[in-house]
């Protein structure tokens, strides 16, 4: 009952007009991100957040929340109709979503990918408002001890989820946490890496971070990237985007599996949207009748993962909210605007602040109605813009950048701070180490050091403390196993057992 | 592309020691927790052993990047653009931000897109204006003005 009258009050709030006008503009420039290329969720977030600084938190919040929810709707647009995948969360739709174009079927290709986003995602919705407040209240129960455990866990599942050498996940991993550690120390007030620089006392301000590492140096990647795919032209009838019942038969299933997949995964800190398209895609492939259709124009084939990153997009959310951890760099940078408007999320957001919490979960039924229509209504729009050059695209993304980064501190040393940053981001790239745990680690680095430091002062320096604890046992134990987990794929490899191995490359 | 991660991996096993250096000149603990020092201290060293093993990797498996290349022909363009935005950027301070990055717009649809000089220079000044009205005026941002005074 308390959760209906939590809901009750968060669809007074986002049901104002001004709430829905922020939800409104969010979905449809997530949309239009999600077919515009070179520009991600957590790009366009953390380019427009320094902008929102004086807009209420709770409409902007909004507005990001309806980006990322958003984008996953855009990027199967360009997936099913020039087999380019407009996000990394839809590259299993090109695979049925395109083979269903090439046979005339792009209108029910789109169309089951709106539904099954929908339906999929009005389940998430109603599980995460179920489950974040019981999230939150076992969260309360975190001291330092859970918190650190909590933040290793996350560290330790990018190498699970995370695909490329161990190593280098690691060596990102510790990059971001180094950058972390620069500036004041706040325990104990001593200067830390700043190398004489009176600006860096305050440390490296996130949003320089990713302006840099997710603006401009996806300025730089985009330019390298070769554009490919050949556009179905497909001149949209309403009456096309309205399935048959037999595809009705063949995808009810797969949106209520990819539903469930994609919000369990998405409760998983560095879970993340793309690894759950892919298991729902495998899940979908693995219990149907007739596997050897997935590939061929299989409307499950779409159906499952488009529910399932939809779904993950949103119970994305619950780690956020509950427990104050990002899950996504999409989050982690949501998480930096947290900060910047003083809120703190974490088990006390639904108690301190219960407006913002229900308003934003009440606004994602509305963003997620907003979505069904627009990509019912406006396909052709959003393919129009696949026409914009990137020439002209990528003089915008380097404007925002600039100036997202110098409005932090009015300051161009941080403009500079960001152009390095852009070139770090641009050389990973080219050198294959991920960028996902450095952002994770950046947003998370002081949380976990802090937490590690406090832990010991209570318990007078003994480490005990980490294994007395059941629940910082727990976590820590995980952390440990994903640790090892590379190895483990190595011993199973060696015993002849290569279905551990998850590879897009390999289907 | 070998020889790009072989010396990524040096560099990196570098820093890794470096870090640690400048941090064993920090308190490694302070009463009865970590100091500042303790952290940074400890990842320099785990930087440095997985470097370690990211250098070993790559000597065994050298044949894995016959078909990478670190630069390819569109890296000239990346070098490019880097270049365009470094030199504004020194030059924001007289040139003002709107100028600026209007510039920058423009140029960069004539380096890669290969647009006429007229269409160029419209959205120069179109981005120049709409920068200061849309982040100067309605933002209220205060962006350095330069020549023009915005």
């Amino acid at each position: 009952m308390d959760v209906l009258h939590n809901i009750s009050s968060g669809f007074a709030v986002a049901l104002t007009l001004q709430n829905i006008l922020y939800c409104a503009v969010g979905v449809f420039f997530g949309q239009m991100i999600g077919v515009l290329p070179g520009i991600g969720a957590p790009t366009a977030i953390a380019l427009l957040l320094p902008l929102t600084f004086s807009v209420n938190p709770t409409s902007a919040i909004i507005m990001f929340a309806g980006i990322y929810y958003g984008v996953a709707y855009g990027g199967t647009i360009t997936s099913v109709l020039i087999n380019v995948p407009g996000e990394s969360s839809t590259v299993m739709t090109c695979i049925d979503g395109y083979a269903m174009a090439q046979k005339g079927r792009a209108g029910a290709a789109l169309s089951i990918a709106a539904i099954g986003s929908f339906l999929a995602g009005t389940l998430s919705i109603i599980l995460l408002m179920t489950f974040a407040p019981i999230l939150a209240q076992f969260a309360l129960r975190f001291g330092p001890a859970e918190y650190f455990g909590l933040a290793m866990m996350a560290f330790g599942l990018l190498t699970v989820f995370g695909g490329g050498s161990p190593f280098k996940i690691v060596i990102s991993t510790i990059a971001g946490l180094l950058i972390s550690t620069i500036g004041l120390d706040v325990v104990s007030g001593i200067p830390r890496f700043i190398f004489g620089q009176p600006a860096l006392l305050g440390g490296v301000d996130f949003i320089v971070i990713i302006c840099g590492i997710f603006g401009l140096a996806e300025v730089f990647n985009s330019i390298e990237e070769p554009e490919g795919g050949v556009l179905i032209k497909d001149k949209f009838k309403i009456r096309e985007v309205f399935l048959t019942w037999q595809d009705w038969v063949d995808s009810r299933w797969a949106i209520v599996r990819g539903g469930l997949i994609g919000f369990m995964i998405g409760l998983i800190p560095a879970g993340g949207l793309t690894v759950s398209s892919f298991l729902a895609y495998m899940a979908e492939k693995r219990v149907s009748n007739h596997p050897e259709t997935f590939g061929t124009g299989e409307i499950a084939g779409v159906a499952a993962p488009e529910s399932a990153n939809n779904a993950a997009s949103i119970s994305g959310f619950a780690p956020l909210l509950a427990l104050g951890v990002p899950g996504s760099p999409t989050t982690a940078v949501m998480l930096a605007g947290f900060m910047m408007w003083g809120i703190r999320p974490g088990p006390l957001l639904f108690k301190n602040n219960p407006d913002l919490v229900w308003g934003l979960i009440a606004s994602m039924y509305v963003g997620n109605v907003l979505l069904l229509l627009m990509n019912i209504f406006l396909i052709p729009l959003f393919v129009a813009m696949l026409r914009i050059p990137y020439a002209i695209m990528m003089g915008f993304i380097i404007i925002f950048a600039a100036i997202g980064a110098y409005s932090v501190n009015n300051s161009m040393f941080d403009v500079w701070m960001m152009v390095g940053f852009g070139i770090l981001g641009y050389a990973m790239k080219k050198l294959k180490y991920p960028i996902v745990p450095l952002v994770l680690a950046m947003v998370l680095g002081r949380l976990a050091e802090n937490s590690f430091r406090q832990a010991l002062q209570i318990s007078e320096g003994r480490f005990e403390i980490f294994f007395s604890r059941p629940i910082a046992l727990a976590f820590l134990s995980v952390a440990i196993l994903s640790y090892c987990t590379p190895l483990i794929r190595v011993a199973l490899k060696k015993a002849g057992y290569s279905k551990s191995d998850i590879n897009v490359e390999s289907l | 592309m070998w020889y790009a991660n072989i010396i990524a991996g040096v560099a990196i096993f570098f820093l890794g020691i470096g870090t640690s250096v400048l941090a064993w000149r920090l308190p490694y603990t302070m009463e009865s927790s970590p100091g500042p020092g303790f952290l940074p201290l400890w990842l320099g060293i785990i930087m440095a052993i997985c470097s370690a093993f990211v250098i070993a990797q790559d000597l065994k498996n050298k044949e894995s990047y016959k078909s990478g290349k670190l630069f390819v022909p569109e890296t000239v363009k990346c070098i490019q653009v880097l270049a365009l935005i470094v030199a504004v950027f020194l030059v924001l301070p007289i040139l003002g931000f709107s100028l600026g990055l209007g510039i920058v717009t423009g140029a960069c649809m004539r380096m890669m897109g290969k647009h006429s000089w007229l269409s160029c220079g419209a959205t120069v000044i179109a981005s120049a204006i709409s920068i200061h009205y849309l982040f100067g005026v309605w933002l209220t941002i205060p962006l350095p003005g330069g020549l023009i005074g915005w």
